[in-house]
């Protein structure tokens, strides 16, 4: 092959450039510390740190999403402490109350302190955190619970006119107490002959009209309906204790939220008298207007991804921690707290629990049904407390896989896309080499000609 | 017997042949840096003897005359141009597609940590901190903001792909206008050529210049050439399908040749009625407007692309487009002139080479318009899931006149709250009040409504409603229920069931490939459509479900850019390569038509000895004259 000027100086300047163009790649990958620094570089490892980086970012999505509830779970944890703090202290007081040596005066400074008491577990329920409140289900920002003043009235007054009979109006403001519209009217009679009248005035859901009898035992029911909101039950019960004299009772609620009890009968009391009854009673933070969403969005809980597909339920409504026996959510399902500290309460008064009449054995429910209601309740925060506990553990457990998994991912992508620094060193060193060689040699080449060596 | 003159003469003869060899030799080192320039010989010959006829002795040896320059010839192989040329026109179009795609890999910023890939993670993430935050209006602005920045990064992708189009159609022009400039220039030397080759001479110089100019034109696209008497040749490209006369330069009739004009613009006369009009600039020259020719076309869809995406159209020698304005025979065309006299598609002769940077630059586009259709599905499902979810309505439904305020019922299903939308139409409609809140009224929410199934990567943008009343994003479980997030009062402030619905939404596979740019809501969710699945997730919201076939719509973008990487980087390795097989062939004809120094000062130094020795010979033939004219008679 022939030889020319031109061949020699093309050649170089191919080589050249294709040294430069290495020495470029190597330096790109030095001071960028990747392989590659656009996709066609190396289309798989492209696709490869893409996939990577996408899965880098929903993982440390998740890891904060746990790390949140994490935080929000040990927050409901120190809450139910305390609220488990203030049960006990009650349960203790109930204890001390049963102490023979106690009189009213004693009762009296249990119940300042257990009243204390409902408003301390009011203000635990209503704990914020992250601008949540922890037992307000999805209702985040507003209180779940509030404590409100009751001032139950109890007015004695002789029936001049049928000596045999007297009224006793008790009247009971509650400020948390849910209204109810339309007014209800309850008349509960039992006469002599042992038979329980009830009768429902204004009954919410009217039923058709019509008798229906049953009879078990001793015991006939006979339900009379007349389809426009009455309901009259009568209960005959002929092994029952007759009762002497008749005793009535009607309880009307009216759309103020106020229940007012009437009761008619045999005059027990001499006397009148009006005693007013101080208590603090625990209610939930509900509109009259939505109370039946407003209770369930309370009940609701909240939920988030942990890891792809992954949801859980993180947070206890107050719901949970009230309703203490039958999981009930309804305000007026039995064994609930709510109720209890107010029969506690009304006991320590000497009334019964509803507060609507003093009650001998008042002394004595103290230490029986109140005291295993507050046990009950007390075993549900522990109960509360053991989930929250397991879920606080299965947290741990999903950071620190979550964890792992970052690392795993982390490493994987360094291997796949960051460059090995001393081989990279090396081969720029190799590149520059060349690269001077290929100078050092071509300078020698083209310089001479056969002019040189001419005259 | 000539005598001593004749002798003189013979010296003579060897003197200006050896000048003459020493001037081809200095001409060849001249031009030893010259572009296209082939190594020249002379070829030497020694003249007719001079006979002298004797008839007492007719066999005496003929004596020589001297030597004379019969020829002076370029040394080139043709073969080894043709390679080249073949050669060129592959690499022109992989130089030119790898020019382009790398800007699409430059637009398209796949990898980077601002790139699309990286405000996907981020929008979906935002909506997952709102599903713990539903109640915090910062959370509800952080989705609003990153879902309008991942919007204005589709806006700003799409539009820097058109602009790449509208640069590789300039380009095209361009392309166009230098090919008819250099098929003039081949021309001209063409003719020169043939004139010089008549007149007995050899034109070396000015076929070397027209070989470079082939060697340039074959870069463009690849072409065919004959070589015709008097050393003129005929050109043609290789791919001339529906032409009947194809030849660009030609060595006789050189007028009767065709070249190539630009289309500039093609709009549709009435929307939907299929009948453009077609500009196109004659030779893809623009500098004048009246090369602007205007023609009438009835296409398809399809064609209009294909139309779009060429834009070369064969043209007379003036750059009348054939089957436009002129026919073969360059007698002008009656119909197209106006919109109710529209010519066929078929009649347009587009002219389509198989390789060289115009059929680069015009594949090229087919590509952007691709990776285009692609970011538009994107925007699409993002818009039509995020909606279907927010909303719980998998067809857009059409507002009621009064927006209702309860749960809606039967009659008045719709997307209230498109959390998407069209700007192209929304943009104009939002009434802002004092507090800048923006809203629509619900005539309006139709229109913007209607226009989702347009909605595409240069136009997605969220709701302005929800950018300037964030609180309006609806994130909780029976949101679906209600035309507006305020009437909801079943659900507490702190649901953000159906933001984590939205989130999750990163995970879903849906068939976005079967998204096409006329798809709507209620197609999407169509067994006959998109065929995405619509069901119950485990909070109870509804949600898509995902598709066995499908894909996300971050591994959808992917694919994309792993596709484009793909490409990329073939063109790329075939550059590569055909610069290697250039540079072998290059280096061939260097070797056979390139200048050696040494060689020439070899000559060089031949030659000039020669002409020494010439010169000896006259003043040996002076000194023996000397001798005859003062010598012999004293």
């Amino acid at each position: 092959m022939r030889i020319t000027n031109a061949m020699l100086t093309n050649n170089f300047l191919n080589d050249l450039q294709n040294n430069l163009s290495m020495m470029q790649k190597l330096q790109k990958q030095m001071t960028t510390g990747k392989v590659i620094d656009r996709p066609s570089d190396d289309p798989v490892v492209a696709a490869r740190s893409m996939q990577l980086n996408t899965d880098i970012d929903a993982n440390t999505q998740y890891n904060t999403n746990i790390k949140d509830v994490s935080n929000m779970i040990n927050t409901t944890d120190t809450a139910l402490d305390q609220l488990e703090t203030s049960l006990k202290r009650i349960r203790d007081l109930l204890i001390s109350s049963g102490n023979a040596g106690y009189g009213t005066q004693e009762r009296q400074s249990i119940k300042d302190e257990i009243n204390q008491k409902v408003g301390e577990i009011s203000q635990t329920l209503n704990t914020n955190f992250d601008g949540k409140y922890v037992f307000g289900g999805t209702r985040g920002t507003d209180k779940p619970t509030t404590t409100a003043t009751n001032t139950v009235t109890t007015v004695v007054t002789y029936d001049s006119v049928t000596p045999a009979n007297s009224t006793t109006t008790q009247t009971v403001v509650d400020k948390g107490a849910v209204a109810i519209s339309p007014v209800t009217s309850n008349t509960v009679t039992k006469d002599s002959t042992g038979t329980t009248t009830v009768t429902v005035e204004n009954e919410a859901t009217p039923s058709a009209a019509g008798t229906s009898t049953s009879t078990s035992g001793t015991v006939t029911t006979t339900i009379t309906t007349d389809g426009a909101g009455h309901k009259t039950t009568t209960v005959a019960d002929t092994s029952a204790a007759a009762v002497s004299p008749m005793i009535s009772q009607t309880i009307v609620t009216d759309s103020t939220g106020t229940t007012t009890t009437t009761k008619t009968s045999t005059p027990s009391v001499t006397a009148s008298s009006t005693t007013t009854y101080t208590n603090t009673e625990l209610a939930y933070n509900v509109s009259t207007t939505n109370t039946a969403n407003e209770m369930n969005m309370i009940n609701q809980k909240l939920v988030t991804e942990v890891s792809q597909g992954v949801t859980i339920q993180y947070t206890v409504s107050a719901t949970d921690a009230i309703n203490y026996k039958l999981g009930a959510s309804t305000p007026a399902a039995p064994g609930n707290l709510k109720d209890l500290l107010q029969s506690i309460v009304n006991h320590l008064d000497g009334n019964s629990a509803d507060g609507t009449a003093a009650d001998s054995n008042a002394a004595t429910e103290l230490t029986n049904s109140d005291l295993t209601g507050i046990t009950d309740a007390i075993n549900n925060v522990l109960k509360l407390r053991s989930e929250v506990g397991a879920k606080s553990n299965s947290m741990d457990d999903a950071k620190s896989s979550n964890e792992t998994n970052n690392e795993n991912l982390t490493t994987i992508l360094s291997k796949t896309e960051d460059i090995d620094i001393s081989q990279v060193t090396m081969q720029y060193a190799t590149a520059q080499t060349v690269y001077l060689a290929s100078l050092q040699s071509s300078s020698k080449v083209i310089q001479p000609t056969l002019m040189d060596y001419l005259k | 017997m000539a005598g001593l003159f004749g002798t003189l003469n013979i010296a003579t003869s060897g003197l200006s042949a050896q000048q003459k060899a020493i001037d081809v030799t200095s001409h060849n080192i001249a031009n030893a840096n010259t572009e296209g320039y082939s190594r020249q010989r002379v070829t030497l010959e020694s003249n007719s003897p001079y006979t002298m006829p004797s008839i007492t002795n007719p066999s005496e040896a003929q004596v020589g005359t001297g030597v004379s320059v019969t020829s002076i010839q370029r040394i080139r192989d043709s073969f080894l141009d043709y390679q080249i040329r073949t050669e060129t026109s592959t690499k022109g179009t992989y130089d030119k597609r790898d020019s382009y795609l790398s800007e699409v890999e430059n637009i398209m910023n796949g990898t980077s940590d601002t790139g699309l890939s990286t405000l996907m993670s981020k929008f979906y993430s935002a909506w997952q901190d709102l599903s713990k935050n539903a109640q915090n209006s910062d959370a509800r602005t952080v989705v609003a903001e990153q879902s309008s920045a991942l919007a204005d990064e589709l806006n700003h992708t799409y539009s820097q792909l058109q602009k790449l189009k509208t640069d590789c159609q300039s380009d095209v022009k361009d392309q166009v206008f230098e090919v008819n400039d250099t098929l003039d220039q081949i021309d001209k030397l063409n003719q020169q050529i043939k004139n010089v080759k008549i007149s007995g001479n050899e034109p070396n110089d000015l076929m070397d210049k027209r070989d470079l100019l082939l060697d340039k034109l074959s870069s463009q696209f690849n072409i065919n050439i004959d070589k015709k008497d008097f050393d003129g040749v005929d050109v043609s490209p290789v791919n001339s399908t529906g032409v009947k006369y194809p030849n660009i330069v030609q060595s006789l009739d050189n007028e009767s040749v065709k070249r190539f004009s630009y289309v500039s613009s093609i709009t549709e006369t009435v929307k939907g009625s299929g009948i453009y009009a077609v500009n196109y600039y004659k030779k893809g020259d623009m500098s004048n407007s009246n090369n602007m020719q205007t023609v009438y076309v009835s296409m398809t869809a399809d064609q209009e692309k294909q139309l779009d995406e060429n834009r070369v159209l064969w043209a007379d020698k003036d750059g009348n487009a054939i089957g436009l304005s002129v026919d073969e025979a360059s007698s002008p065309i009656s119909g197209g002139k106006v919109a109710t006299d529209p010519l066929s598609f078929n009649s347009i002769k587009l002219f389509n080479p198989d390789n060289g940077q115009i059929k680069g630059t015009t594949s090229v586009q087919a590509d952007i318009d691709n990776y285009t259709d692609q970011l538009n599905k994107i925007a699409k499902a993002l818009a039509f899931s995020v909606n279907a979810v927010a909303s719980g309505q998998t067809s857009v439904g059409t507002a009621a006149a009064t927006t209702p305020t309860g749960a809606m019922d039967a009659t008045n299903q719709a997307d209230y709250m498109p959390f998407f939308v069209n700007s192209d139409t929304a943009s104009t409609l939002y009434t802002t009040d004092s507090t800048g809140k923006a809203s629509l009224s619900n005539t309006d929410l139709n229109t913007v409504l209607a226009a989702e199934s347009q909605i595409t990567a240069g136009n997605i943008s969220v709701n302005k409603e929800i950018m300037t009343d964030v609180m309006k994003i609806k994130t909780r479980t029976h949101d679906d229920e209600f035309a507006t997030e305020t009437d909801n009062n079943v659900d507490g402030n702190s649901d953000g069931n159906r933001a984590l619905a939205i989130a999750q939404l990163a995970n879903s596979k849906i068939n976005i490939q079967n998204i096409s740019d006329t798809t709507t809501r209620a197609d999407f969710f169509a067994a006959a459509g998109v065929d995405t699945g619509w069901v119950a997730d485990s909070n109870g919201i509804n949600t898509v479900q995902s598709s066995s076939d499908g894909m996300t719509v971050t591994s959808y973008f992917k694919d994309t850019i792993d596709k484009l990487a793909v490409q990329e980087q073939q063109a790329q390795r075939i550059v590569t390569n055909q610069t290697t097989l250039l540079q072998s062939f290059t280096q061939s004809k260097a070797s056979v038509s390139g200048v050696s120094i040494d060689e020439e000062m070899a000559n060089l130094i031949q030659y000039q000895h020669v002409y020494q020795a010439n010169a000896k010979v006259i003043s040996t033939v002076d000194t023996l004259l000397d001798v005859v004219v003062n010598g012999l008679k004293k």
